[in-house]
């Protein structure tokens, strides 16, 4: 779909990245600074790059051409939303309708569905907000508003960039389904950047490592998460586990799906806003908080959810122990307290079950 | 004779506002943007009106302006007029002592703005021109008025440039500035008295307006 070769050099910073995206939702995952917004920029023709860029058989950059920004049939969503404060919102929404015409007739790659103000403000329920002024919005309002304005531009690229950076928990809650819906209900294939990996497990289906300006890793969302927990571990940010299951089944009964993970089963609440198929892979992001460990298999109790696995590693802390469970050859963290941690006598290389609360599984 | 002159300062003040509005704005973007090696330069040489004595640039407007002097000459074959004591020379020379003051306000306006608008804008499928009519100039309206109302404030109040290369011809070259020095100089304090009067009340008027609608326009913003 996306055929990139590129070089860019910056002060002492140097992007070169040789790959080919396919169609989907992308991560371009990698620490602060590893040229995850340079390659966005590169890609909507905003960097001096050198180099070729090739999207569905027309040429964006190479030797001889350059397209500027505002023929690239992409949709780009800026980290700081940078909506225009001169016009509402409407106004704001209005200025990429109104030039997606244009853009549309200068390079027509393929005749895809036009977007429509009325179904962007729909899914966005952005129908209170148009007359607002954009200064007094609040961070989530303005993120909906500015996701939404990318869409109207008819992209045949959807460049993200964080787009849940600087948003708090509640925020981010709020923002997530939208950008389920917009690769459910577009189809729209995307480029996500983000540094944090929780979050790429949620909304993307590929993953490209970037580190220094280079590709260190590309291919599917859960040897992805296998490449960075072994590979770049000390650019983890979080203390979440990722385990990957298949989906065995659903229970319509009580809206849940069954998945395979390491040969054991485990259930979990059904998806609210993604039809997840039998067969496919998900990956499931668990709080250590979230984990209990019984030294047994325990009978009688409310946790549908029991792993076998063998303690790795222990890190003890003033009052907690933070233990690493192997389960196949996934690493699941927990947390306990010291106190629990002492009395069930725990050491590296004991078999153990580790109770998951399906509440806290997603 | 007083309204001639009065009308004289105000003719010369629109004129050079509006030429400067048009010459100004890309000058300023340039400083604004660029990262040339040479940018400095320019900036020192477009900011050099503010530092220097009027006189100085007087004389050498003069020296520029006189028919012996291929600029002079030249604008002398083309027009059939000298730049020295007429109202085009006038012209000429309030477009270079009040460059800086339409020129600095929009830089700071433009570097405020910032490049961000105009990487959205492109990515929105907006053309360059589209991008300046319909993103860079309302985000700019304020360095624009600020600019606009500086230049002709300035232009009216200036004195020692005008009289180097003007002189003090009625209803040619004899703005208020000139004509209240003439009228002190003749000890008619009656007549000075008058026109300062008018100078004074002009100055305050605009700038309470500039501040008014600024704070206006501040609060639609808000």
């Amino acid at each position: 779909m996306l055929e990139l070769n590129v070089n860019l050099v910056r002060d002492k910073f140097e992007l070169d990245i040789a790959t080919t995206v396919a169609a989907g939702v992308t991560a371009i995952y990698g620490p602060s600074g590893s040229g995850k917004t340079s390659l966005l920029k590169v890609i909507a023709g905003l960097a001096p790059a050198e180099g070729r860029i090739v999207f569905q058989g027309d040429t964006w950059l190479d030797a001889t051409q350059r397209v500027p920004p505002y023929q690239r049939p992409i949709g780009l969503l800026f980290q700081e939303d940078r909506l225009f404060a001169h016009l509402n919102v409407l106004g704001n929404l209005n200025f990429a309708l109104q030039r997606a015409s244009n853009r549309k007739s200068a390079r027509v790659v393929k005749t895809a569905k036009t977007i429509p103000l009325e179904a962007v403000v729909d899914i966005f329920e952005l129908d209170t907000l148009l007359e607002r002024s954009v200064t007094n919005l609040s961070g989530g309002e303005r993120r909906r508003v500015a996701v939404a304005r990318t869409l109207l531009t008819q992209p045949q690229l959807l460049l993200l960039d964080e787009p849940l950076n600087g948003l708090d928990e509640a925020r981010k809650r709020e923002i997530i389904p939208y950008l389920h819906a917009l690769s459910n209900e577009f189809e729209t294939p995307t480029l996500y950047v983000s540094h944090q990996l929780e979050e790429v497990t949620q909304l993307c289906q590929n993953i490209l490592v970037i580190d220094g300006g280079k590709k260190c890793f590309q291919g599917s969302i859960h040897e992805g998460v296998n490449y960075v927990e072994t590979q770049l571990s000390n650019l983890m940010t979080t203390d979440l586990s990722f385990l990957t299951g298949k989906v065995i089944g659903q229970d319509t009964t009580y809206n849940l799906t069954l998945l395979e993970v390491a040969d054991q089963k485990v259930q979990i609440p059904k998806a609210q806003y993604r039809d997840v198929r039998v067969g496919e892979q998900v990956t499931l992001n668990i709080k250590p908080g979230d984990v209990a460990l019984a030294t047994a298999k325990p009978n009688g109790i409310s946790i549908r959810n029991i792993l076998q696995g063998t303690i790795e590693n222990i890190a003890t802390t003033e009052r907690f122990a933070d233990i690493t469970l192997a389960v196949g050859d996934q690493a699941l963290r927990s947390r306990i307290t010291l106190a629990a941690a002492n009395e069930l006598k725990l050491i590296p290389g004991m078999t153990i079950y580790a109770l998951l609360k399906s509440s806290g599984l997603s | 004779m007083e309204l001639t002159a009065i009308w004289l300062t105000l003719k010369l003040a629109s004129i050079t506002t509006l030429i400067l509005l048009i010459l100004a704005t890309p000058l300023a973007w340039w400083l604004a943007h660029s990262t040339n090696k040479i940018r400095p330069a320019v900036e020192a040489i477009t900011a050099m009106p503010l530092v220097m004595p009027p006189t100085v640039i007087g004389f050498y407007l003069l020296l520029l302006f006189s028919p012996e002097n291929p600029v002079g000459q030249f604008w002398l074959q083309i027009t059939g007029d000298t730049l020295t004591f007429s109202f085009s020379g006038l012209v000429v020379a309030s477009l270079i002592y009040s460059l800086p003051f339409m020129v600095q306000p929009l830089m700071n306006t433009f570097a405020q703005v910032g490049k961000g608008p105009i990487e959205v804008a492109y990515t929105l499928g907006a053309k360059p021109w589209d991008t300046f009519c319909n993103v860079i100039l309302p985000l700019s309206l304020r360095g624009y008025l600020t600019a606009s109302v500086l230049t002709f404030a300035h232009t009216i109040g200036e004195f020692g440039v005008v009289l180097m290369v003007g002189g003090n011809i009625p209803g040619e070259t004899r703005l208020v500035s000139i004509a209240i020095y003439e009228e002190v100089e003749t000890l008619n304090y009656a007549q000075a008295h008058l026109l300062s009067g008018i100078l004074v009340a002009f100055s305050f008027i605009v700038l309470l307006l500039v501040y008014t609608t600024n704070r206006r326009a501040a609060m639609r913003l808000l």
